[in-house]
């Protein structure tokens, strides 16, 4: 029933659960090259965004909140991210972190260009389904 | 804290832009040079939230204080949600009114949020608060 109310609220963002449904970057929120990307992410699941590199540059990313679906409190538990390329509807890996919520940068990578995905996956900590948001920046 | 005290709170939360209903978010202040603080004072439904927005210019410390309330309440600083209402908080606290800030956190320049929630017993008021953030 939660799940199932939460999925009708017209989230204008990314919204991807433990089986890897890739997005359209378009459901993001994007000013220049700086996006949101916000979701749900099951117990044990992981969830990615695909968006388009146009020329080689650097990605900095900050996971800056977990919350468990319904709550309001913070949730201080790592999380890891990473970088990659997708592949058919899941996101290939090739440089992660398991990173705490912060309000500052924790992760960069040099991306090429190309279609890339940016992805968060439990890292085996979480008690309960939960709602994260990365914040990242990209060229 | 007196009745008084919490009378003009409640006079001055109904006359805030911002009040709890649950993803209630109001518009950052006009901000000058580095640290800005600003006070704000609103009304809290039950089981709800209340959120405010406020852009960092640099990197810095944001600093929570909940100054007023009747109730211990939970207060977060975070990132505003990416449909533009509500905020999710990167850190949170149970807090109770104090002169001392009761929340602190890092940030890098841009816009960020605090949020306000019930997070105690039940119950059927409105709970007027009184926060001060302290940003770069």
């Amino acid at each position: 029933m939660r799940r199932s109310l939460f999925l009708l609220v017209p989230l204008a963002l990314v919204v991807a659960c433990g089986d890897q449904i890739p997005t359209s970057p378009n459901e993001a929120t994007t000013t220049s090259l700086s996006v949101v990307f916000e979701g749900r992410l099951e117990v044990g699941g992981s969830a990615f965004y695909s968006f388009t590199v146009q020329e080689s540059g650097s990605l900095t990313a900050t996971l800056s909140s977990v919350s468990l679906v319904g709550r309001y409190e913070a949730l201080n538990l790592p999380l890891r991210i990473g970088v990659g390329v997708p592949r058919g509807e899941s996101c290939t890996i090739t440089q992660t972190a398991e990173v705490y919520p912060s309000l500052t940068r924790q992760f960069s990578a040099v991306l090429e260009p190309g279609i890339r995905c940016i992805a968060v996956t439990d890292t085996g900590l979480l008690p309960g389904a939960a709602i994260f948001s990365i914040r990242f920046v990209h060229s | 804290m007196t009745k008084t005290v919490l009378g003009a709170l409640l006079v001055l939360a109904c006359c805030s832009t911002s009040c709890g209903d649950g993803n209630g978010v109001t518009a950052p202040s006009t901000e000058a040079s580095s640290p800005i603080a600003f006070t704000w004072t609103s009304l809290l439904s039950p089981g709800g939230s209340a959120s405010r927005l406020f852009t960092a210019s640099q990197s810095g410390s944001v600093s929570v204080t909940l100054q007023g309330a009747e109730t211990p309440l939970g207060i977060g600083i975070g990132v505003p949600r990416a449909g533009g209402s509500g905020c999710r908080a990167s850190v949170s606290a149970a807090a109770t009114p104090a002169p001392e800030p009761q929340l602190t956190t890092l940030v890098e320049s841009g816009d960020y949020c605090v949020i306000v929630f019930d997070a105690g017993e039940p119950r059927a008021e409105q709970i007027a608060f009184m926060l001060q953030v302290v940003h770069p």
